[in-house]
C-alpha cells in the first residue's frame, strides 16, 4: 500500500492553497481542520462569483432588469391563461425564473408585478406573493374547488385599494366562502377605485343573500368593466351596469332561470344601450322571455366582437328578433329543445328560420350547439352542433360549415342536415365530425346515402366509433358490371380529401388493417389520413399503410 | 426620409412612416423638426437595424399599440405571437436579445412586446435547469439561498 495516497496532488493548489498547505504542517489537527474549512469556504464564494461573472456576460444578463421582468411577467401570465381553459387552473411554474440564478431571482423579487397575479393553490405561495407584490395592483385567482383556503386570502381581498381583479369560482363550500364572506362584508361600506374586473360563480343554486356584493359593485363602477355573475343570487337590478362595462357575463340555473329572475324587456334594452363600449356579450338562462311590442325595433349593440347566448329555443328566437350585432362578432348559440317531445326536428326548422333572418347565409359564426336531450347538459351528451368558420384554412376562401353529431342524435343527422341545407345553405367546404359508439352502426347507411351525395363535404372525422363499420360506409359502391358509381350518383362522397380518426381501437380490424383501409381509399381522391389518440395501431400496419398507398399523407400520434 | 447612423457608422434612408413606429424617432423628429442631419443610433448595429426596418416596413401603416397597457394584467393583452411575427423572431438567440434590446432603446412597444413573448414561450415548461442550459447560464446561489430555493419548489409544482 502507498504510505501518502490520502494526500492530494499539490500541483492542483493554486499558490494561496500552497502556502496555507506548508504553514499548515502542524501537529494540532482540529486547527488544521479549521484553516482547511476556511480556505475551501473562501474557494467555493470564489467560484460562485465566477459563476456570476460568467452570467454577467450572458444575453440574458444583458438585459436590462424591467425587460427581464417582463419576460417572467409574460411566462407568468402564459400559465394564468389556463384558468380559461383548464377548468379554472393556474400553471405556477413559472416560479422556476426565480431558481436559475441569483440576478434572475434578485430581478424577480424586485418585481411587485410578477407578484400581483395572487394564486392560492398553496397558502405559503400566496402568502409569499402577497408580500412580494409590495404595493402593485392585485388580482385575484381562486377557484373553491381546487384552491386551499387561507386568511391571505381575506387580506387580499380586504385591500380594496389594490384589487383589480377579482376572479373567484367554484364557490359554494362552506370553508373557503367563509374568507371570502368575511372580506366581502368589509367591503359595505368601500368603493374599490381601480377594480376594474369582477367574476364571481358558484358550484350550486344554494346560495346565500349576502354572496354578491352589490353596494361594492355599484360604488366601484366607474372603474369596472368586466363582470361575470355565474349562479349568483341577484337580479337584474342589481347589476352594475354603466358605460364603462366591455365583458358581461351573467349565468343562472334553477330558480334563476325562472321568469321572476330575467328582465323584461324594457331594462334589457335599456341596459344594453347603457353599455355603448360593449364587446362580449354572454347570457345563459338571464334573457328576456318575451319581447315588448313597445320596442319593435332591434337593438344594435355596435362595438360587440363576441355574443353568447344559452337558452330555451323559443327564447333566443325572441332575441333573433330584437338583437342585431356587427357583421363580424363571433356568435355561439346554445339552444335547449327539453321542452319540446315532439316534432323537435320541426323547432329546431323554426330556429333556422329564425337564425335566417338574424344573420346572413353562410356568416362566420362558431358554434351552434342544439341540446334535445334533459337528461344532463354535457358535452359528450347527445347533442349536435355546427358552425361556419372562417380562416381555419388559408387555402380556403369562403367559410367552412363543421357538422358535429354525438349520440344517439346521428339517427337524426339526415333530417337535420336538410333543415340546414334549406334555411342557411352549404358553402364550397364542409366537415363533418361523428360521435356515437352504437348509434353510427345503425344510422350508417341513411347517413351514407345523404352525405355521400354532397360535394362540399372534404373532411369527415370518426371519432369513438367501431372501427370495423367505417370502412363499409366509405368504400365506393360497386356496380354489377363492378364499376364505380359516378360522382354524380349518391353515396360515393366526391368532394372527400381528408379523413381523421379520433380515438378509434385500431386492433379491431387485426392484420387485416392495411388491406381493408387500401380497398376502403379506392375511387376516392383522398389526401389526408390522420391518426389521433388510437388505440392498438401496430407501427407495422401503419408502415404498410404508407407504403401501399404513397399518395396519400398519412400521420399518426400513438403507434405501438 | 430620415436618415439613421447606426453604431458601426453605416447610413439608412428610411421612410418617415415606417420608422415613425419608433416612438423615439417619431418624438426625436416632432421635437427637432425636418434636418439633414442623420439621427445617430450609438446602440444598434446595421444588421440589427436592417431587421428592425423589416419589422417596422412589415407594420407599415398598421396602427401603433396603445401605451397605457399594463404588462402584469392578463386582460388587456393578447399572449399569442402572430404567425409572421413567430417566422421573423426565428433568428438565433444573439440576434433575438438584440432586437429586443434594439426595441427597448427605439420604444417600438410592438416589437418589445413579441421579443417578450417569444423570450418567455422558450421558457415555457423548462425546469430551471433547462433554462440554464437553454441560455448558458452558471448556478451561483449560495447554500443558503440553495435551501431556501428547495423550500420554494415545492410551490410551483403545485397547481
Amino acid at each position: 500500500m502507498e504510505p501518502y495516497l490520502a494526500h492530494p496532488d499539490a500541483s492542483h493548489f493554486s499558490t494561496e492553497t500552497k502556502d496555507l498547505m506548508d504553514v499548515a504542517q502542524v501537529s494540532d489537527v482540529p486547527k488544521y481542520h479549521g484553516v482547511l474549512a476556511r480556505r475551501i469556504q473562501e474557494l467555493e464564494c470564489e467560484l460562485r462569483a465566477l459563476r456570476s461573472c460568467h452570467n454577467a456576460v450572458t444575453l440574458t444578463c444583458r438585459l436590462p432588469p424591467e425587460i427581464l421582468a417582463r419576460i417572467f411577467i409574460d411566462l407568468a401570465l402564459m400559465g394564468l391563461s389556463s384558468w380559461y381553459t383548464d377548468n379554472n387552473k393556474v400553471s405556477v411554474s413559472w416560479l422556476r425564473v426565480t431558481f436559475v440564478c441569483r440576478h434572475w431571482r434578485s430581478v424577480a423579487l424586485q418585481s411587485p408585478s410578477l407578484w400581483s397575479n395572487l394564486v392560492f393553490s398553496n397558502t405559503n405561495l400566496a402568502e409569499a406573493m402577497l408580500t412580494r407584490s409590495k404595493g402593485a395592483p392585485l388580482t385575484i385567482w381562486y377557484n373553491g374547488a381546487t384552491d386551499e383556503p387561507s386568511p391571505t386570502l381575506t387580506t387580499a381581498l380586504s385591500s380594496v385599494d389594490r384589487l383589480r381583479s377579482v376572479k373567484v369560482c367554484e364557490l359554494g363550500d362552506p370553508g373557503p366562502e367563509t374568507y371570502i364572506q368575511t372580506a366581502l362584508l368589509a367591503w359595505a361600506q368601500k368603493t374599490g377605485p381601480t377594480l376594474t374586473s369582477f367574476e364571481m360563480s358558484y358550484t350550486h343554486d344554494n346560495i346565500r343573500t349576502s354572496s354578491l356584493p352589490k353596494a361594492f359593485l355599484r360604488s366601484s363602477s366607474h372603474s369596472l368593466r368586466i363582470l361575470s355573475l355565474i349562479r349568483g343570487d341577484y337580479t337584474w337590478g342589481d347589476l352594475p351596469i354603466r358605460p364603462n362595462i366591455t365583458h358581461l357575463s351573467l349565468g343562472g340555473t334553477g330558480k334563476m332561470i325562472s321568469a321572476t329572475y330575467r328582465p323584461t324587456h324594457s331594462t334589457f334594452v335599456y341596459s344594453l344601450q347603457e353599455m355603448p363600449h360593449l364587446q362580449c356579450l354572454n347570457l345563459i338562462g338571464v334573457l328576456p322571455s318575451e319581447a315588448d311590442p313597445q320596442y319593435p325595433e332591434p337593438i344594435y349593440i355596435p362595438s360587440l366582437c363576441s355574443l353568447s347566448l344559452e337558452d330555451d329555443a323559443s327564447i333566443i328566437e325572441v332575441s333573433f328578433r330584437t338583437l342585431r350585432v356587427p357583421r363580424g362578432a363571433r356568435i355561439d348559440l346554445k339552444l335547449w329543445y327539453f321542452n319540446y317531445t315532439n316534432n323537435i326536428a320541426e323547432r329546431v326548422g323554426q330556429t333556422l328560420r329564425e337564425l335566417r333572418g338574424f344573420v346572413p347565409t353562410n356568416r362566420a359564426f362558431r358554434e351552434l350547439l342544439f341540446h334535445v336531450d334533459s337528461r344532463i347538459i354535457q358535452r359528450d351528451a347527445p347533442h349536435f352542433e355546427f358552425w361556419f368558420e372562417e380562416g381555419v384554412d388559408e387555402s380556403r376562401a369562403g367559410p367552412c360549415l363543421t357538422l358535429s353529431f354525438h349520440g344517439y342524435l346521428m339517427n337524426s343527422l339526415t333530417d337535420y342536415v336538410t333543415l340546414i341545407h334549406n334555411h342557411l345553405g352549404f358553402p364550397d367546404s364542409m366537415s363533418l365530425h361523428l360521435k356515437g359508439d352504437q348509434y353510427f352502426r345503425v344510422a350508417a347507411h341513411t347517413l351514407r346515402t345523404t352525405l355521400g351525395q354532397i360535394p362540399q363535404l372534404k373532411t369527415i372525422t370518426f371519432e369513438a366509433l367501431p372501427l370495423n363499420e367505417i370502412p363499409s360506409f366509405l368504400e365506393s359502391p360497386a356496380h354489377s358490371d363492378s364499376t364505380y358509381a359516378s360522382s354524380n350518383e349518391g353515396g360515393c362522397f366526391p368532394g372527400l380529401t381528408i379523413i381523421n380518426c379520433v380515438a378509434l381501437d385500431m386492433g379491431a380490424l387485426g392484420d387485416d388493417l392495411p388491406e381493408v383501409i387500401v380497398r376502403m381509399l379506392d375511387g376516392h381522391t383522398i389526401r389526408e389520413i390522420n391518426f389521433r389518440s388510437c388505440k392498438n395501431f401496430r407501427k407495422k400496419c401503419f408502415e404498410t399503410m404508407k407504403e401501399k398507398v404513397p399518395s396519400v399523407l398519412f400521420s399518426c400520434d400513438r403507434l405501438q | 426620409m430620415v436618415l439613421l447612423l447606426t453604431s458601426d457608422n453605416e447610413m439608412f434612408s428610411v421612410a418617415e412612416d415606417v420608422i415613425k413606429r419608433s416612438a423615439y424617432i417619431k418624438n426625436m423628429l416632432e421635437d427637432v423638426g425636418e434636418s439633414d442631419l442623420p439621427i445617430p443610433l450609438p446602440n444598434v448595429e446595421s444588421n440589427v437595424l436592417v431587421k428592425i426596418l423589416e419589422y417596422c416596413e412589415h407594420y407599415r401603416g398598421e396602427p401603433l399599440p396603445a401605451s397605457d397597457v399594463d404588462p402584469a394584467e392578463i386582460g388587456d393583452r393578447s399572449l399569442d405571437i402572430a404567425d409572421w411575427d413567430q417566422k421573423y423572431m426565428a433568428v438565433d438567440q444573439e440576434m433575438l436579445f438584440e432586437i429586443i434590446l434594439a426595441a427597448n432603446y427605439l420604444d417600438i412597444k410592438s416589437l418589445l412586446d413579441v421579443g417578450c413573448k417569444t423570450v418567455a414561450k422558450m421558457m415555457k415548461g423548462k425546469s430551471s435547469e433547462e433554462i440554464r442550459t437553454l441560455f448558458n447560464i452558471a448556478n451561483d446561489f449560495t447554500p443558503e439561498e440553495e435551501a431556501q430555493i428547495r423550500k420554494e419548489n415545492a410551490w410551483a409544482e403545485c397547481r
